[in-house]
């Protein structure tokens, strides 16, 4: 942000005193758009997310609300906009009010390190993963008040599985997230952009086996942490009605949901800059790239597929897995996810010396593991062939109906 | 827990999550089921499966008159009459809609197949007496089964019930029960 501010102060050709308003002003403006943008994004994926549910489970999703029921979204938000806002006699009516709020703004607040191009980021910390980390736990509050402060059986004991699933899982998150942080050397988020490559083979998720594997790990772990299914415990409706959230109504209650969606993207864009390249285009060296502002709106758009890409397999998780038990979700954090990720960084931090030991290494391995990608991807997509073949109903790809 | 189970544990979440999501997109692929009711009908897809159990109705043309079905009814939904005389006839012939709850055991009872549920559902009317469904609109000479033989062709199923909800959609008309005629007037009637 401040290279940007100077940026623009040379390209105005503004004196130097200005500096500071500019500052302000273009902070105002990121927030702005920082806020815009999750809340667009909240909202048009609870209208996808619930058309991929439909083909899935062989039905239609909502579709009648404008072309292919796109504006069934803005339709939800200004129902709930229309309700009343009901807050129950026995609530704690304080902390009742602003919990929605510190659940919304803490999922918000990871958008201040998020990078969208290489200069447009709110900023740049030098200690960005850990303030992630940190800010994160605003949800893990708001929650709880939420659970409290409802004065309800079913949100206290939602708001209490989900601060204990939330804390649990915060370890292998941090823990999956060092396995990268070794070898980039650095916790700011756009220095580990710039220290992995544009091509596919120079992502820090192949860069060693290690990685590899935490990208999995970080990427449970961070659906645990978020409450996404199959580990949305704290919502479970079977059991809990809703979950933290159930005495809520109105636009509160969309606050919740808000956070629930824009931390998809949340996942997909930390996930996106720390294993798979971030903004990085191939064959494109950073300054060339920082220097032209049609190469940073590309890789504003790379960066965004990526993103996308991954919170499309979060969405298609949600309906292909049953829920957890919330004994099997505390095993497979501390028996299984724990255990690993502390493994991990240990192979790391040995392919990181080996890697500085012999620099050949790093390629064959960086190298090898691509093609392995690629041919689980490709074994994939013969199961998925396979599943096609093997049943009556034909391939239908008219996604209008 | 010894090491091969833990391995095993993680080795089996990933190989069966790894083929539930290769089921979960070849479904994305495929058509969906549903049927966009009732305004968006496509006429090539039947609306519901063939052993669907929607309304009952009754063939009055292979009808025994046995009253099977209605000892068989568990909640007393079907009504049946039949007069009593040298020459029987059934006078009515009722099945209360709104009370019925298509369990089909009518329909397993019934030696001729004369009662059997249809593909119709939809029957919304204002009132819930409207929901009694008359078969009989004149007394009906019930069917003789002749041994070794073949049951005639009934009608086809669906279209007598379809008769009487699109003539009880355009208005409501009080039902008089049909009079039993005298055994000499006439022979042979055909069935409504």
């Amino acid at each position: 942000m401040l290279e940007l501010s100077d940026r623009i102060i040379e390209y105005f050709g503004l004196s130097h005193q200005y500096s500071l308003i500019v500052i302000v002003v273009l902070f105002f403006v990121y927030g702005l758009f920082a806020l815009t943008f999750g809340s667009l994004f909240a909202g048009i994926t609870s209208w996808y997310e619930r058309r991929i549910a439909g083909r899935m489970q062989s039905r239609i999703g909502p579709n009648r609300v404008g072309y292919q029921g796109f504006w069934q979204w803005l339709a939800d938000g200004l129902k709930c906009w229309f309700k009343e806002d009901i807050i129950p006699r026995d609530t704690d009516s304080l902390l009742f009010r602003i919990a929605p709020y510190l659940v919304f703004t803490g999922v918000l607040c990871t958008f201040v390190v998020i990078p969208f191009s290489p200069s447009v980021v709110g900023s740049d910390m030098n200690v960005g993963i850990v303030y992630i980390i940190a800010i994160t736990a605003l949800v893990v509050a708001g929650i709880l008040m939420a659970g409290w402060s409802s004065n309800s059986k079913w949100t206290l004991l939602g708001g209490i599985r989900s601060t204990a699933q939330m804390i649990s899982y915060e370890i292998p998150v941090a823990l999956s997230l060092i396995v990268v942080i070794i070898p980039a050397g650095t916790l700011s988020l756009q220095k580990i952009i710039i220290s992995q490559g544009g091509a596919p083979y120079n992502w820090y998720i192949f860069h060693n086996p290690a990685a590899f594997v935490a990208f999995f790990v970080y990427f449970i772990a961070a659906l645990a942490e978020g409450n996404r299914t199959p580990f949305d415990l704290p919502e479970a409706e079977s059991e809990l009605v809703a979950g933290y959230n159930t005495e809520y109504s109105g636009m509160r209650f969309l606050f919740f949901l808000f956070a629930e969606w824009m931390n998809l993207y949340v996942i997909g864009g930390i996930a996106t800059a720390l294993f798979l390249g971030g903004w990085r285009i191939p064959g494109v060296s950073y300054e060339v790239q920082s220097a032209s502002i049609w190469l940073e709106f590309l890789g504003f758009i790379i960066y965004l597929i990526k993103a996308l890409i991954l919170v499309n397999v979060i969405i298609w998780l949600r309906w292909t897995l049953p829920r957890l038990r919330i004994d099997q979700l505390m095993i497979m954090c501390y028996k299984y996810l724990l255990p690993i990720s502390i493994l991990l960084i240990v192979i790391s931090i040995i392919f990181t010396i080996l890697y500085e030991l012999f620099p050949l290494l790093g390629v064959v391995v960086r190298v090898l593991l691509f093609l392995t990608s690629l041919l689980i991807l490709g074994y994939f997509s013969y199961r998925v062939y396979y599943n096609i073949k093997n049943f009556p109903d034909k391939v239908y790809l008219k996604w209008m109906i | 827990m010894s090491f091969s189970e833990y391995y095993n544990n993680i080795k089996n979440s990933v190989v069966s999550i790894f083929e539930g999501m290769a089921v979960t997109f070849s479904w994305m692929l495929r058509r969906p089921h549903t049927v966009q009711y009732p305004d968006r009908v496509e006429p090539s897809r039947p609306i519901v499966q063939q052993r669907f159990r929607g309304l009952l109705e009754v063939d009055l043309n292979i009808c025994t008159g046995c009253l099977a079905c209605q000892r068989t009814c568990p909640i007393g939904v079907i009504m049946i009459e039949v007069s009593k005389g040298a020459e029987r006839y059934i006078t009515r012939f009722d099945i209360e809609a709104g009370k019925c709850m298509y369990c089909g055991l009518c329909v397993e009872a019934c030696p001729t197949g004369a009662i059997r549920h249809t593909g119709e559902f939809a029957f919304s009317v204002g009132d819930i007496r409207k929901l009694v469904l008359h078969f009989v609109n004149e007394p009906v000479k019930p069917y003789k089964p002749v041994k070794d033989a073949e049951p005639p062709a009934g009608k086809e199923v669906g279209s007598i019930v379809r008769e009487i909800v699109n003539r009880r959609r355009e208005g409501y008309t009080q039902y008089i029960p049909p009079a039993v005629p005298e055994v000499s007037s006439k022979g042979d009637k055909e069935s409504t």
